[in-house]
């Protein structure tokens, strides 16, 4: 970042945005009910802090990204293949979604004349369904173990790939989409993970693995889990996911001829040609942070946050409690993720949902009718946590009134 | 306690096509069992239950109806109040199987006129394809008409010292021998070609018609494959059951020539060494009722899996309980029905019984044998598939 904005600017950049800051606030102290003016004001500054950002950025080594090429944009990539430790990494200006969609539509059959891919239950990106229709694929989904007490699914097994795969024939299969970890950030041990790859790996099965729900697998946090990059040939994930910049999607792989590929589709237009340089300057600022260990103190912010959330669910509710990895047969389970079991409780939780969302403005990952996921991915404080703690009591309890819900101990929660 | 619901069924399908292809609106109960052409959510969560292209089942109308239940948005339904789907049109193409009636009866019910039609496609059968059992020669008369006839030998025999008269009648034999293979000549067609000396049929008309008419006595299932607009026999399959005894005298197994003229009863099988190896084989003694496919003949119109597997699983849902419970016994003959029975299903398969060398498959129960064709249940065949992959490693 610091060499690419010009430091002549700053100055006069810093004080811009001080001048429009202090108009919003007059505005919201006067007429806080506004909100239509204070829409348009915001979208102004923000408009002007583009401008004024792109304007100041030294174009000249921004190139398009290409997982092979060089220029500014191939630095977030090395960034990106330093932080995953794989060979080649390119950043998606469409996100994990856009990356996925390049994947199938416009790589993978390039790799293989075989036209049937295994997929799971709780597909992982939307993106996914359109790389199979537009790549032209057979699909093969696998029903995956599906604990029904927390609507959640187990991590992948070794043995139902297996047997799929001989069921439909290796010579058939192109490639097999894995999600890991799984939406609620379960996964298995590193060692399933490579019995997988490897076992694929010997039928000449493309493992793509769509690990855009455990982002934080990287070299700094891998927390006992190899890095998934190492654990498939392709891997897709998305840092956005834990707050650390606006949009950081990529693709990840140790194979050559996977990144030859990926570039030839960039050519064909599964990128945009005019990126945000903007969003590329905060990435690569972000991603040497990640590097240099300056982020960590916010990563163990955010992991203590979830912790102490999970340490506090009976504050909640005594008849509400954590989903744990070992009750749905995982090994781990990301930090970031709090997958909360309403099963014991007469609601549905995606209900609670709709509350917390709309009367508290808290921002629930996935809920679904017994299980509330909150994804805790950025760093939060004492406060906020209480704020979040009380949110959920109070929404629980006034969701509970209306059912006259009588805990065991005979104790009415109105 | 984990619940879960390990289902081993793989759900094989193709987005694009469903996407790509012509689509209506259906009320959402109509909807189950077709291909939906459009993604559905329920939001929350707002991951896919049903893409493209997959069966829309009574799992998924559940779901939605407890999410319309409920309020919750649907993304892939039309109105919430009166709930419609798109799904796949059908424009159902004609499959092969739609050109055949397939049915069965039970062996008692056919009638002379039916019998003797059986006879003749037997016999046609027999000539065609992948049998080529047309022409058979004194010389070497367990082996039919094959281009590795001694014909050298034959033409000694009958003192041709014309090379080329000899060569010429070895081709027109073995000219006649491929047509007739190839183009499922009818029995008056088969009456022209003529046979030069010490040759014979394999499959005499009369005897192919007395020889069924025998069979059918006993009980038993056929089951015919008829063309739906012509109604020509295209194929049959004909199961029975009877004592061992009565099988090694009236199948081929004792006499290989029980349908020709021909005939070297020097050179029929031992009673006495067949029993005795039934016996250690599989324990099966002199008079024990057993069943066995009997004859499985297919026009080339009508060969192929679809109409195999129709066939066995007509006759297998008409078998009663008191026939599937015994043991079942087949002969497979080297390029001919050795489909008809998996390895899987079949306790063992013995090639030193028969004098023709043709190997003997054995099935403790038919039922083991006629599972697998009218098991629904698609875990239940994958789990059988597998089972055939296992045996066939070994």
């Amino acid at each position: 970042m610091e060499q690419t904005l010009q430091l002549s600017r700053v100055a006069d950049f810093a004080n811009n945005i001080g001048q429009k800051c202090s108009e919003l606030l007059i505005l919201a102290t006067k007429n806080p009910n506004d909100i239509a003016t204070f829409s348009n004001k915001f979208v102004q500054l923000y408009s002007e802090l583009v401008c004024f950002a792109e304007g100041s950025t030294s174009y000249s080594g921004y190139k398009l990204p290409t997982a092979l090429g060089d220029g500014a944009i191939s630095n977030i990539n090395a960034l990106l293949s330093e932080l995953y430790q794989s060979r080649f990494a390119c950043l998606s200006y469409g996100g994990s979604s856009g990356a996925l969609l390049t994947l199938m539509t416009a790589v993978l059959p390039k790799l293989h004349p075989k036209r049937k891919v295994i997929i799971f239950d709780e597909l992982s990106h939307q993106s996914l369904n359109g790389g199979l229709l537009f790549g032209r694929w057979q699909a093969v989904k696998i029903p995956r173990n599906f604990y029904s007490r927390h609507d959640t699914y187990s991590p992948l097994r070794l043995r139902d790939i297996q047997r799929c795969v001989e069921a439909v024939g290796a010579e058939s299969i192109a490639a097999c989409v894995i999600v890991n970890p799984s939406y609620c950030g379960f996964r298995n041990h590193s060692s399933c993970e490579q019995d997988i790859f490897s076992y694929l790996q010997s039928l000449n099965i493309t493992l793509v693995n769509d690990g855009a729900w455990g982002p934080m697998a990287t070299r700094s946090n891998a927390a006992g889990a190899e890095l998934l990059s190492q654990c498939s040939d392709v891997n897709i994930t998305s840092l956005h996911k834990r707050g650390i910049t606006g949009s950081l999607g990529c693709m990840t792989t140790n194979r050559e001829d996977i990144a030859k590929h990926w570039d030839v589709a960039l050519d064909l237009g599964f990128r945009s040609t005019s990126p945000s340089f903007v969003s590329a300057m905060v990435a690569e600022h972000r991603l040497a942070q990640l590097l240099n260990g300056d982020w960590d103190e916010k990563i163990a912010q955010s992991t203590r946050g979830s912790n102490d959330l999970r340490r506090r669910i009976n504050e909640i509710h005594e008849d509400i409690y954590i989903v744990t990895p070992e009750m749905v047969g995982a090994d781990f389970g990301d930090p970031a993720h709090v997958l909360i079991s309403t099963s014991s409780l007469p609601i549905d939780a995606r209900l609670w949902g709709h509350i917390l969302s709309d009367e508290y403005g808290i921002q629930v990952e996935k809920v679904t009718k017994k299980s509330m996921l909150l994804l805790m991915g950025t760093p939060i404080s004492n406060d906020d946590l209480d704020f979040t703690v009380k949110s959920l009591q109070s929404s629980l309890a006034s969701l509970l009134a209306k059912s006259n819900y009588k805990t065991a101990k005979g104790i009415n929660h109105d | 306690m984990i619940e879960s619901l390990d289902f081993q069924t793989y759900e094989v399908f193709e987005p694009w096509k469903a996407f790509f292809s012509p689509s209506e609106s259906v009320p959402i109960r109509e909807a189950v069992g077709r291909h939906v052409s459009t993604t559905f959510k329920v939001y929350p969560p707002g991951t896919p239950l049903i893409i493209q292209g997959q069966v829309f089942q009574e799992y998924h109308l559940g779901l939605i109806e407890d999410a319309i239940k409920n309020n919750m948005t649907i993304i892939g339904i039309d109105e919430q109040s009166d709930p419609r789907v798109e799904v796949v049109r059908e424009t159902k193409s004609p499959t092969r199987l739609d050109r055949f009636v397939i049915e069965t009866q039970r062996a008692e019910a056919v009638t002379q006129e039916m019998a003797n039609k059986i006879g003749d496609f037997f016999g046609s059968g027999f000539a065609a394809l992948p049998y080529r059992q047309f022409a058979l020669c004194e010389l070497d008369p367990f082996v039919p008409l094959p281009p590795s006839l001694d014909f050298e030998s034959w033409a000694d025999s009958y003192d041709i010292q014309d090379i080329k008269r000899a060569e010429a009648a070895r081709r027109e034999l073995l000219t006649s021998a491929e047509k007739v293979a190839k183009s499922w000549y009818d029995y008056k067609d088969l009456d022209s070609i003529e046979l030069p000396q010490k040759f014979h049929r394999w499959a005499d008309q009369d005897l192919c018609r007395h020889a069924m008419e025998e069979r059918f006595k006993d009980s038993g299932y056929v089951t015919t494959v008829c063309d739906k607009h012509t109604g020509k026999l295209r194929g049959f399959l004909h199961a029975r059951i009877c004592t061992l005894k009565k099988l090694f005298e009236t199948e081929e197994w004792r006499n290989p020539w029980l349908f020709s003229y021909f005939n070297d009863p020097s050179k029929w099988d031992d009673p006495q060494r067949f029993y005795e190896s039934m016996f250690r084989r599989f324990g099966m003694k002199l008079n024990e009722k057993t069943a066995i496919i009997s004859a499985q003949i297919l026009h080339p119109e009508a060969m192929g899996g679809d109409v195999f597997y129709s066939m066995m699983r007509s006759m297998a849902l008409k078998a009663t309980p008191e026939h599937a419970a015994l043991p079942l016994i087949c002969e497979i003959p080297q390029d001919g029905s050795a489909h008809i029975l998996n390895i899987a299903a079949t306790r063992e398969i013995d090639f030193g019984i028969l004098k023709n060398g043709h190997p003997l498959v054995y099935c403790q129960k038919l039922s083991d044998a006629l599972f697998y064709f009218i098991a629904e249940k698609p875990h239940w065949r994958y789990a059988i598939k597998s089972q055939i992959r296992k045996q066939r490693r070994r």
